[in-house]
């Protein structure tokens, strides 16, 4: 395998690959290094599908606990990312599973509480989002996963399709008709 | 444009898809400049497009605490099983992890200019305490390749004994990658 | 497991709880030049790990002495010591230090005899 790039910087930055093959190994400060490249976009995922800060917290210190347990298991280095996704989506889903079952409509309602009784501030900061947070609260679980991963963290269908266990197919039609339910609750905002 | 059955999104009254409007979001045509449907869509679709593109960009942080509990949590799952014996005068004896091996002979390799060390498996030899064989992957530059692989070796033997204290009975590297320049 | 202390004052007995012959162990260790800290890898996970209601898992009584293990009784003493060396210096030596440090440190403190002291590296900083 050849492949072309200039040397990096600093020494210490170095690709995904190299970090992986060492994390296998059990090079703890290499996979320190993967967790800080993307427990931010995990965590911003997990938000979003939970609502909640303190859960989105917990489903990313679980997943980068089993992911590093699982590494052996792990066929290419470079399926690294798309693993964490699909874990990450997984236990989103499962939470929402284990919430109350009207979970999907009552996610715009709930509250989540910090240890002093105190409402979390708002999953989003800034007005803006605030509207599309709460369209997002909206739809299902599947059909917010779905959008999530294709249209804010830009996941190719096939990989969302088999995050969720489904076609690429069913995974565009369930974007479509994300896209039109919030784009009907966009309109009080034209 | 024909309505693309697959996507399944919703139908406007004039017979338009909601997906059709969004593909063509930046164009327009002869029925979307009369059909109020589509335009009151399009005005919508573009608001949402807006705001996707500011939570797209938006770097919301977990709390700093988060980083540490995972390595906590991954420090902890070390094997017991993955210790090499150390020679040692004291009773009760001393190990080390195979893994604080290969960290150690991981960056002894990557001081060599050019190379990046990869995965490095480090294996006790059952009949000779002290010793280890080392297989190590590495990636190499062109411009440094000449040479590096005897550098590399001086190096892990020199780390093996000079930082940790055991004897490398056998190293095995395989090049698996070489970059410019 | 409670230790007992030999005593020369008759009709006198004292005893010492293991943890504290740890917390001895663990002073003595971090204080061996070339070790960067105990690491609860292996032993000395005090209290168990439980789940919260949140499903983190979690410490329950994080005492200062993870990373270390006694066992044995008064005609020995074992001690198992975790830790995370410092790249600066030759892992092995670290581990000898550690191990005659702790030795010296648990028997002035207490009399006891310390039959062995095992130190196990789970990890080498090599940044410092």
């Amino acid at each position: 395998m050849i492949t072309t790039e200039a040397d990096p910087v600093g020494e210490d930055v170095l690709d995904d690959a190299t970090l992986v093959a060492r994390a296998r190994d059990g090079d703890v400060p290499a996979y320190e290094q993967l967790v800080l490249r993307y427990q931010g976009q995990m965590f911003r995922l997990a938000m979003r599908m939970l609502a909640s800060r303190g859960d989105a917290e917990d489903v990313v210190q679980d997943v980068f606990l089993i992911v590093w347990r699982r590494l052996g298991q792990l066929q290419e280095d470079a399926a690294f990312v798309g693993w964490l996704y699909r874990m990450t989506t997984n236990r989103c889903l499962n939470v929402l599973r284990a919430r109350r079952p009207m979970a999907d409509v009552d996610l715009a309602e709930q509250v989540s509480s910090t240890p002093a009784g105190q409402p979390d501030r708002a999953a989003e900061v800034g007005a803006q989002l605030t509207a599309l947070t709460a369209a997002l609260a909206q739809l299902t679980a599947e059909q917010r996963a779905c959008w999530l991963l294709r249209e804010v963290h830009g996941r190719s269908y096939e990989e969302i399709a088999a995050a969720l266990d489904t076609t690429s197919t069913a995974v565009r039609g369930r974007i479509a008709r994300a896209r039109a339910q919030l784009a009907e609750m966009m309109a009080p905002w034209r | 444009m024909a309505v693309n059955q697959t996507t399944e999104g919703y139908e406007l009254p004039c017979g338009r898809d909601v997906e059709t409007v969004w593909a063509r979001l930046d164009e327009t045509d002869a029925h979307q400049r009369d059909c109020p449907h589509c335009t009151a869509a399009r005005q919508s679709l573009l608001v949402l497009r807006s705001l996707t593109e500011v939570m797209t960009a938006d770097e919301s942080a977990p709390s700093p605490g988060l980083t540490g509990r995972i390595m906590s949590a991954v420090r902890a799952e070390v094997r017991r099983g993955d210790l090499v014996e150390l020679p040692s005068a004291e009773p009760g004896g001393a190990r080390i992890s195979e893994a604080a091996i290969a960290a150690v002979l991981r960056f002894a390799a990557d001081q060599v200019p050019g190379v990046r060390a990869r995965r490095c498996r480090i294996h006790a030899i059952e009949d000779d305490p002290g010793a280890i064989e080392v297989r190590m992957t590495i990636a190499v530059s062109y411009r440094h390749f000449a040479g590096a692989l005897d550098r590399i070796r001086e190096r892990i033997e020199a780390a093996a004994t000079g930082r940790i204290g055991v004897r490398l009975a056998r190293l095995d590297l395989t090049v698996d990658d070489v970059y410019q320049p | 497991m409670t230790v007992e202390l030999t005593s020369d004052v008759p009709g006198c007995e004292a005893h010492v709880a293991s943890q504290v012959i740890a917390a001895i162990a663990v002073r003595a260790a971090t204080g061996t030049s070339g070790v960067i800290r105990l690491e609860p890898g292996l032993v000395g996970l005090v209290g168990s790990l439980v789940r919260t209601a949140r499903g983190q898992l979690t410490r329950v009584d994080p005492a200062p002495t993870d990373g270390v293990r006694v066992t044995g009784d008064q005609n020995g003493l074992r001690i198992e010591v975790d830790l995370v060396t410092s790249g600066q210096d030759q892992v092995a030596a670290v581990a000898g230090r550690v191990q005659r440090a702790v030795a010296r440190s648990v028997h002035d403190a207490t009399g006891l005899p310390v039959a062995e002291v095992t130190v196990s590296v789970l990890d080498v900083e090599l940044s410092r």
